[in-house]
């Protein structure tokens, strides 16, 4: 079936194409075309036939014309010439008055000139005088004188029909050939128009008439036959070897009584006769139609076109023929010529028409093998633009989606390089950021963990604390009573106790601080304005400072400088780092106490010439019960500047150490300021802050 | 000499092949018994009586029938329609058309008559009858041409009679000044005009043609016709020139009779005329017409050209072919020739008889007998191989253009040679 299917399919796509497409228009414009110039020629063809009919017929006309005036011309003049007196006289003389050589001489002459110009005399055979018995009394061919002619049809028909008579064509060589007669009656006179005293006869020879024809013929594409009353063809342009032969059919009757008139030539019955009965069936029917077809010969194998137009003057038929090749002719090189320009414009419309299609198509072919190409990934594969037209748009576009194609391929790799980096890159990132966050929530399960140890130990501290404080308080409070009943050994001991309580209590109050700042619940924070709390916290250390022997110096440069922050922790963050400063810082004491505005963050700076803090020790004096001073020289439980820290970062701020050993410490917390718009946004009122002081 | 010897191997060709020829002619197809002996030829003369009763008395069992069918193209035409009518006649008069007849076969040749007279016959006085060494038809009588001049024309316009032209441009001087002092009674000159397919007209102008060896053919047994012979075209200016001089009407008449009367009546001066004309001109009552040799051009030279030749042949085809040459061998016979200038006033064939006649004729009849015994220059007509009818006619609308128009001669005669070649 595969060598079924192949065909079928090739000519599927060859019917589906766009061109085969094309082309059918073309050819469908042409069929209709042609179809128009046939239909144009068929009607042209049919004028044509007519005009050439009418123009045949036309031909007819003009020369039965001639032959009919000639007739009519010949039958007036002979006519007249019977009124001639000297023919009257001739016929009224006598025996011996007609032999009188100048009277016959005259008389001669006088039926010489009794002729129609321009016609040669000589195809007149003869003319005579015929008495009223009938007997020749005169003839230009003596030979004929004396004869009696009265049973001639000439004869009786003048003589019986009172006017000019013309015979039917005689055959008779003995006589003349082949010839008919005018026959005038010859009259007395004009008075007594019935007295016929006797016959003028002319015999005229048949090549008269021939001539005639042949002179109406010539120079013209037509031929030309005269047929008489019996049928005979007395007159052919054409072949003169069909002259003189009937072309009917005679029974042996009629053969017989045409011979005894001289009506037929003197041929054999076989030879007589060329029938063409159609012929004569078109001749006898010639009223009806006179332009018909039909042979003009015996045996040809072609049909003339003929006119045939039937004389006035004489019963012949005179049929003008044009061979079917002429007379088809003009309407054959028309169609000829119209057929070949119909085939010329198939042909050239054929042609053009694929070469038209195909440039027409070839565009979109080249585009559809451009488009397969870059199918097929030959993304540099142009179209050519060989046009402004639509098809010129659509190559230009697909050139400009195949120079994106390609711009984009191009650009892809490097996009999908750099987008796999970029992926890479984010999947590094989310690695990282997985581990990180995985690290967060290590450090915030950490935190959480941590948190929720350092709240269980707040939780226990504080109710360890408290479970501390009460009996701490009721034993400081008892010691101080029994001191008073004491010795002063006994209250120097007691007094040692005491100290030992209340630093046991001191540490109990701190770790509940730090408690209470582990676990996040801290006091509503307030505006507090920086430098009035510095004076208002040296105010309250300034026993301390004086028991301690310290220099401090207050620089205060923050003023109407605000943070927002707990009053009370602030405040003990700062004393824990003045108890520092105090505590580890040898005689004389020197602190300063200073506050300076950086841009947006404002800074408590307390500097002492202490001892100092190695450097590798700095990041961890913040952790909790970690003392620099590892032999315990001076007292601390290690929770101090941890709590100062704890509350910094509480406020949000931050907290920093520099620190020297031996040159002193100075440690630096950054708070953030708060403006004036800050605060009244907040709907606090500046005035009952600075109250606060 | 060399003439005699030309004439003996031409003899003995035209018999050899003549009777090679007869033995092709085919049965008549005459439609049973015919005892009428036909002849076609004028019959109302002392002459052509005589020939009959003599012709009639060697056979009486014959009905002689003797029937005018005229003369030139009508004869020609009535005795093709006879010959295809199945019965054509015994004997046919003719002049210009048995070589045609001849070349269809429609003739008897005859040799054999022809050799019991031949050193005596004229020779271009068959010659036109003459076809592929045989010979169709034998003369009864010739003509010739001279120039006639009517001296009381002449002599009324002040001219001196006894001093013809020789030259064309004397008879042209002539001719105009005989038209100028005639003021419209009487003319130069008598010019026929062409037309159809006559050859009345082409016999005259043939005689001036002849003088410049330009006659319109392109053989020389002027067979085939040549139109545009430059040679010829002196002849056709002088006939232009001189048509000024033809009484008005006469060109366009072909009335033969009428034409060339009006000589003898007066009212033309100068024309071309056949032998006959001295008998024509004396029972015209013309008592002052002379004759002379035709003017000549002065670059050429004097040439005689056969006219009124009448011969006479048989169709082959005719049922009585031997008597048919009978009747023709009668018409060579001493007796008939003498008869023939004393009953028809025409010039007989024989050299003997001329000879004889020429001691008893009057002067004028001498010039023509002069012309036909001593002119080495005699010709003939052209005898057209091929299409005749046409041919003539194609030739008279030459002429017929010549003198009626003002057109180029040159373009005249190159149209009538496209014409007949495109016949051919």
């Amino acid at each position: 079936m595969l060598f079924l299917k192949w065909p079928i399919l090739s000519a599927r796509k060859l019917v589906t194409s766009f061109q085969t497409r094309l082309l059918g228009i073309f050819l469908l414009n042409t069929l209709l075309t042609v179809t128009i110039v046939i239909g144009f020629n068929q009607w042209l063809r049919s004028r044509l036939l007519l005009e050439a009919d009418n123009s045949l017929l036309v031909s007819a006309g003009q020369i039965a014309d001639r032959i009919d005036e000639f007739h009519r011309s010949n039958r007036q003049t002979f006519n007249v010439g019977t009124k001639l007196p000297d023919l009257v006289a001739f016929i009224q003389a006598n025996e011996e008055e007609r032999n009188d050589t100048e009277f016959r001489r005259r008389v001669r002459n006088t039926l010489a000139l009794l002729e129609v110009e321009p016609w040669d005399e000589y195809y007149i055979l003869s003319r005579a005088i015929l008495d009223e018995n009938g007997t020749n009394i005169l003839d230009t061919s003596p030979a004929n004188i004396g004869a009696d002619e009265s049973q001639q049809e000439y004869f009786q028909a003048a003589l019986l029909g009172g006017s000019v008579n013309i015979s039917p064509i005689q055959y008779r060589p003995e006589r003349g050939g082949i010839y008919f007669f005018y026959s005038v009656p010859i009259r007395l006179n004009d008075t007594i128009p019935e007295r016929i005293i006797g016959v003028l006869r002319i015999q005229v020879a048949i090549a008269t008439i021939q001539n005639i024809v042949f002179d109406s013929v010539r120079g013209q594409d037509i031929e030309a036959a005269v047929f008489d009353a019996n049928y005979v063809r007395v007159v052919d342009t054409r072949n003169r070897n069909l002259l003189f032969r009937s072309i009917t059919q005679y029974s042996t009757e009629e053969l017989t009584t045409l011979r005894s008139q001289y009506a037929l030539p003197p041929l054999s019955d076989d030879e007589v006769s060329l029938p063409l009965p159609d012929l004569v069936e078109k001749l006898a029917n010639s009223d009806k139609e006179q332009v018909v077809s039909s042979y003009m010969a015996p045996n040809i194998n072609s049909e003339d076109r003929l006119a045939i137009v039937k004389l006035k003057t004489v019963p012949w038929y005179l049929v003008v023929a044009q061979p079917a090749s002429q007379y088809y002719g003009p309407a054959q090189q028309q169609t000829q010529g119209i057929l070949l320009l119909a085939i010329a414009l198939t042909v050239i419309s054929l042609f053009s028409s694929y070469f038209v299609s195909r440039r027409v198509t070839r565009p979109i072919r080249v585009l559809t093998a451009a488009a397969r190409q870059v199918a097929d990934g030959k993304l540099h594969v142009k179209a050519p633009i060989t046009s402004q037209d639509e098809v010129g748009t659509l190559a230009r576009t697909f050139n400009l989606m195949t120079t994106e194609l390609e711009v984009a391929q191009a650009t892809l790799e490097e996009r999908v390089e750099h987008r796999t980096q970029e992926l890479s890159e984010a999947n590094q990132k989310l690695k990282h950021e997985i581990a990180e966050r995985e690290r967060y929530e290590q450090r915030a399960l950490d935190l959480a963990f941590e948190h929720e140890r350092r709240r269980i130990l707040s939780e226990f501290i504080q109710k360890a604390s408290h479970e501390f404080r009460t009996p701490l308080s009721i034993i400081n409070v008892k010691s101080y009573l029994v001191k008073r009943l004491l010795t002063a050994d006994q209250y120097h001991h007691l007094d040692v106790i005491q100290e030992q309580g209340e630093y046991i209590h001191g540490l109990v109050n701190r770790m509940v601080l730090m408690s209470r700042l582990d676990s996040g619940v801290q006091a509503p924070l307030e505006y507090l304005q920086i430098d009035g709390l510095m004076r208002s916290i040296y105010t309250r250390k300034d026993d301390a400072f004086k028991e301690a022997n310290a220099l401090v110096h207050l620089e205060l440069q923050a003023p109407d400088t605000w943070v927002f922050a707990d009053p009370e922790l602030l405040s003990i963050a700062v004393q824990n780092i003045l108890d520092n400063a105090l505590k580890h810082s040898p005689a004389p004491v020197e602190i300063s106490i200073k506050t300076r505005i950086n841009g947006e963050m404002v800074s408590i700076v307390v500097e002492d010439n202490g001892i100092g803090i190695p450097p590798e020790l700095h990041d961890r004096v913040f952790e909790r019960f970690f003392r620099v001073d590892e032999a315990h020289t001076t007292r601390g439980f290690g929770l101090g500047l941890p709590i100062v820290k704890r509350i910094i970062e509480n406020t949000g701020g931050s907290i920093e150490l520099d620190s020297q050993v031996g040159k002193g410490t100075t440690i630096t917390i950054k708070l953030g300021i708060k403006t004036e718009k800050a605060i009244s946004l907040d709907g606090h009122r500046l005035d009952s802050l600075a109250a606060t002081d | 000499m060399k003439r005699r010897i030309s004439s003996i191997i031409f003899l003995v060709l035209t018999i050899l092949v003549g009777y090679q020829t007869r033995t092709l002619a085919s049965p008549p197809r005459l439609q049973g018994d015919d005892n009428t002996f036909i002849v076609w030829g004028p019959s109302g003369l002392e002459l052509d009586q005589y020939i009959i009763e003599t012709f009639q008395a060697r056979h009486p069992e014959l009905d002689v029938v003797v029937t005018d069918q005229g003369w030139d193209e009508a004869l020609r035409q009535n005795l093709e329609n006879a010959i295809l009518m199945g019965r054509p006649p015994d004997v046919v008069i003719g002049e210009n058309y048995f070589r045609t007849f001849a070349a269809e076969g429609e003739l008897l040749p005859l040799d054999d008559v022809l050799a019991k007279y031949f050193d005596d016959i004229i020779p271009a006085t068959y010659a036109g009858a003459v076809y592929e060494g045989s010979v169709y038809a034998l003369p009864l009588f010739t003509g010739v041409f001279a120039f006639e001049r009517n001296c009381s024309v002449i002599e009324l316009a002040g001219l001196d009679c006894d001093e013809p032209p020789q030259y064309w441009d004397e008879l042209l001087a002539e001719a105009a000044a005989i038209t100028e002092a005639g003021t419209g009674t009487y003319f130069g000159y008598t010019l026929q005009g062409p037309g159809g397919t006559a050859v009345g007209s082409a016999f005259r102008i043939a005689v001036f043609q002849a003088q410049l060896d330009a006659l319109p053919c392109a053989d020389e047994a002027c067979t085939i016709p040549r139109f545009d012979n430059p040679n010829a075209r002196p002849v056709y200016e002088l006939l232009r020139e001189i048509t000024a001089y033809t009484p008005p009407g006469l060109i366009d008449n072909t009335n033969e009779g009428q034409v060339y009367e009006a000589l003898f009546r007066g009212i033309s001066a100068y024309q071309i005329a056949g032998s006959w004309h001295v008998g024509w001109a004396a029972s015209a009552g013309c008592d002052t017409c002379r004759y002379s040799p035709i003017p000549i051009p002065r670059e050429g030279h004097s040439a005689g050209l056969l006219v009124g030749n009448v011969l006479y042949g048989a169709p082959s085809h005719a049922p009585h072919p031997e008597l048919a040459k009978e009747w023709i061998e009668l018409l060579l016979s001493a007796e008939v020739q003498e008869r023939v200038f004393q009953q028809l006033g025409r010039l007989p064939v024989r050299f003997s008889t001329l000879r004889t006649i020429r001691e008893t004729v009057d002067p004028a009849t001498a010039t023509f007998i002069d012309e036909l015994l001593y002119n080495e220059n005699l010709t003939i007509l052209p005898q057209w191989a091929n299409n005749p009818r046409e041919t003539w006619a194609i030739y008279n609308d030459l002429l017929t253009a010549v003198v009626k128009t003002d057109r180029p001669i040159q373009e005249i005669m190159a149209e009538a040679q496209a014409a007949i070649e495109a016949l051919e």
